[in-house]
C-alpha cells in the first residue's frame, strides 16, 4: 500500500463504511432534534435541519421513561453486583478451595452456557409466577444472579495468580477472606472490571426476559419501555426517536469509558 | 471464619512440599489457634463460597431445563395450567404441523443469511483496516458503535429507517430510481431486512475478533509474499484467510448459535410478520406461550428442538476448538 492512489481509495472506502455503520444512530439523533415532522421522508433526513427539544419533552410525557431508567439502573446494580460477588466467590473456591476435582465443579457451571435462556423462559416464567414475583423488579434480575461466563473468566485469571504471593500471604496469617479481598482482587482488578462491565451492559440491554415478567409501565425496564413508546408514538415519531437517544446514552458512555476492558472480555471469551 | 480442624498433625505429615513445611514451622505458635486445612477434603469456606452461585444455577438453569422437559409432555388448559400427561402428543402435533416446518425453514434461512452476512461484512471491514495504514485507528473506534447500543434500540432505529415510504431506505430506493421496497411489509423482503439488522448489530464483535486474528499473523509471512510479488487478492485468499480459519470457524459457530437464539430484533421489527414470514423458532416458542393462547406444552416442545439444535452446534464448536489447540 505504498501508492498514494491506493491509499486514497482505501481511505474513501473506509470512510463510506464508517458512515454506513453510524447511519442508523445519526438518523435517529437528527430526527429526535428536528422540528416536527421529525422524519420528512426526503434526503434532508440525512442532515441536521433545525433544532428543538420538543420530542424529548413529548417522550418524557408519554411514558414514565425516568421511572423505567431507574428500574433499569436498579436491575443493573443488583444483577451486576450479585453476579460479580457470586462469581468471585465461586471462582476463588474452585481455584483455592482444595477440591479434588475442581474441573468437575467448573464443568457444572459451564454446562449452563449451553442451555439457551430462550429455551427455558417458559419454565422460569412459571417459577416467577409461583414465587409471586411477577411484575416486580426482583423478577427481572433474579435468574441472572450467577454467570458461568464470569466464573470462567475469573477462574482463568485466578489460576495465573503467582503462588509466591499466595504463600507469603498465608505466612502472614491471612485467612481466606483476607487473602481474597486484600491480595487476590486488587491484583486481578482488570478481569474484575471486564466481568463487571460485560454484565452491567448485558443487564441494561436485557429484553426478552423483562418483557415476559413485567407488564405495568412503571415496572418495565427501559428497553421494553422504549419499544412500547415507539409502538404508541405512531403519530409522534419524534418522541420515539428521542426515547431511543435517551436510552442509549448510558451504554454509549460505558462502552467509550470501558473500551479496553470490553475488547479484553471479548477476545478472552473467544479463546475459551 | 470458622473452619473444621481435621486433626492436629496430618497437615505436616502429608506434606511433601518443602516450602509448606517451612510455613508450618514458621508459624507453629499461631497455627495452633488458626483454622487448619485438611489435606484430603475441600475447605469448608470453599463449599460455602460455591453455594450462592450453585443455588442460582440449579434454580434457574438446571431445574427449568427439567421442567421444560416435563412441560413438553403435558397438555395445557385454557388458563395455562398443565392438565395431564400426554406423552409425545405435543411433539407429534408439532411434527405434523406444516407451520412448524415452515418455521424451522425460516430459522435455518435466517441463520445462514445472518452468518454469511456477518463473515462477509466482517472481512470486508477487517481486511482493509488491518493494513495498518495511518489513520485507520480512528476507524477502529467507529466499529465499536454498534456495540454501544442495545439490540432493542438498534432494531427500533432500523424500524425507523425501514418505515414504509417515509423511511430513509425507501427514500434512497426512490432517489435511485426504484420503487418503495416494503422492507417490513413485503413477505419477500422481510427476512432480508431482519438479517441486515442482525448483521449490523454484530459488526463490532466480528470485526474486533477478526482484527485480533489478523494482527497476530506473523508479518514475515507477508514480507515473503511481497518478495514473490503476490497481489492483494491472491495474498488474501491463499495466505491470510487460511491463517485465520480458526477464528472464522469460531465466528461461524458462535454466530449460528446467536442467530438461532435471536428474539429481540425480530420481535421489535416485525414481531414475526408479515404473514409469519419472519417467524423463527424462538418467536414460535414465545407466540405459543405468550401470544394469547398460553399453550406451554407446545411452546416447551419447541424449546426442546431449540435446545437440541444449540447442543449440536456447541458440540461442533468444541470439536473445532479442539483442533485449534492442536494447530499451535
Amino acid at each position: 500500500m505504498k501508492k498514494p492512489v491506493a491509499h486514497i481509495a482505501l481511505f474513501a472506502y473506509l470512510a463510506v463504511v464508517a458512515l454506513v455503520i453510524i447511519l442508523p444512530l445519526v438518523y435517529v439523533l437528527f430526527g429526535s432534534i428536528r422540528p416536527t415532522p421529525a422524519i420528512t421522508g426526503t434526503l434532508w433526513d440525512l442532515l441536521p435541519t433545525g433544532f428543538t427539544w420538543d420530542h424529548f419533552a413529548s417522550a418524557f410525557n408519554r411514558a414514565p421513561i425516568l421511572r423505567q431508567m431507574l428500574n433499569s439502573a436498579i436491575v443493573v446494580v443488583a444483577q451486576t453486583g450479585l453476579q460479580v460477588l457470586t462469581s468471585v466467590l465461586a471462582a476463588y473456591a474452585i481455584v483455592f478451595g482444595n477440591f479434588r476435582r475442581p474441573g468437575l465443579i467448573l464443568g457444572a457451571y459451564l454446562v449452563t452456557m449451553m442451555i439457551p435462556n430462550e429455551a427455558t423462559v417458559v419454565a422460569n416464567y412459571l417459577t416467577i409466577r409461583q414465587l409471586g414475583l411477577f411484575d416486580t423488579i426482583v423478577a427481572v434480575f433474579m435468574p441472572f444472579v450467577a454467570s458461568a461466563y464470569s466464573i470462567f473468566l475469573l477462574r482463568q485469571t485466578f489460576l495465573g495468580f503467582p503462588t509466591e504471593i499466595k504463600e507469603a500471604a498465608t505466612v502472614d496469617g491471612a485467612g481466606p477472606m483476607r487473602f481474597l479481598f486484600r491480595f487476590l482482587l486488587p491484583l486481578t482488578r482488570p478481569t474484575v472490571m471486564t466481568v463487571t462491565l460485560v454484565s452491567a451492559i448485558a443487564a441494561w440491554n436485557g429484553y426478552l426476559w423483562p418483557l415476559l415478567v413485567t407488564e405495568s409501565p412503571t415496572a418495565r425496564t427501559v428497553q421494553v419501555g422504549v419499544k412500547a413508546l415507539f409502538d404508541e408514538a405512531d403519530t409522534d415519531f419524534g418522541a420515539g426517536l428521542a426515547g431511543l437517544i435517551v436510552v442509549s446514552i448510558p451504554t454509549i458512555i460505558l462502552v467509550i469509558v470501558g473500551q479496553k476492558f470490553l475488547a479484553r472480555g471479548l477476545t478472552e471469551g473467544a479463546v475459551k | 471464619m470458622t473452619v473444621a480442624i481435621v486433626g492436629n498433625v496430618p497437615y505436616t505429615l502429608n506434606c511433601t512440599d518443602q516450602t509448606e513445611i517451612d510455613i508450618v514451622v514458621d508459624t507453629s505458635a499461631r497455627a495452633a489457634t488458626r483454622p487448619r486445612r485438611g489435606r484430603r477434603g475441600p475447605h469448608l469456606w470453599a463449599v460455602l463460597f460455591l453455594l450462592p452461585s450453585l443455588i442460582a444455577i440449579v434454580s434457574f438453569d438446571y431445574w427449568p431445563l427439567l421442567r421444560t422437559g416435563f412441560l413438553s409432555m403435558q397438555s395445557t388448559n385454557l388458563f395455562g395450567q398443565p392438565n395431564g400427561f400426554v406423552g409425545s402428543d405435543n411433539f407429534a402435533a408439532m411434527f405434523s404441523d406444516p407451520d412448524f416446518w415452515r418455521t424451522l425453514g425460516i430459522t435455518v434461512l435466517f441463520m445462514l443469511g445472518s452468518v454469511a452476512g456477518k463473515v462477509i461484512v466482517g472481512l470486508a471491514i477487517a481486511l482493509p483496516v488491518s493494513q495498518r495504514v495511518r489513520g485507520t485507528g480512528v476507524f477502529r473506534a467507529s466499529v465499536l458503535i454498534p456495540m454501544a447500543v442495545s439490540t432493542a434500540v438498534a432494531g427500533l432505529a432500523f424500524r425507523a429507517l425501514m418505515t414504509p415510504s417515509t423511511g430513509l431506505f425507501d427514500v434512497i430506493a426512490r432517489a435511485l430510481g426504484g420503487d418503495n421496497v416494503g422492507w417490513l411489509t413485503s413477505t419477500n423482503v422481510s427476512l432480508l431486512s431482519v438479517i441486515i439488522v442482525d448483521v449490523w448489530t454484530a459488526i463490532g464483535f466480528t470485526v474486533l475478533l477478526l482484527l485480533a486474528a489478523l494482527d497476530s499473523i506473523d508479518k514475515q509471512v507477508f514480507e515473503a509474499a511481497d518478495v514473490d510479488g503476490a497481489r492483494f487478492w491472491r495474498r488474501t485468499f491463499s495466505i491470510t484467510l487460511p491463517l485465520i480459519t480458526p477464528t472464522l470457524f469460531f465466528v461461524v459457530v458462535t454466530q449460528s448459535i446467536q442467530a438461532l437464539r435471536e428474539f429481540t430484533i425480530i420481535n421489535v421489527l416485525t414481531a414475526g410478520g408479515p404473514a409469519d414470514s419472519t417467524r423463527t423458532l424462538v418467536i414460535d416458542i414465545y407466540q405459543a406461550a405468550f401470544g394469547g393462547t398460553a399453550d406451554y406444552g407446545a411452546s416447551s416442545a419447541r424449546s426442546i428442538i431449540l435446545l437440541v439444535l444449540i447442543l449440536a452446534l456447541t458440540a461442533i464448536q468444541f470439536g473445532v476448538l479442539e483442533r485449534r489447540v492442536n494447530y499451535r
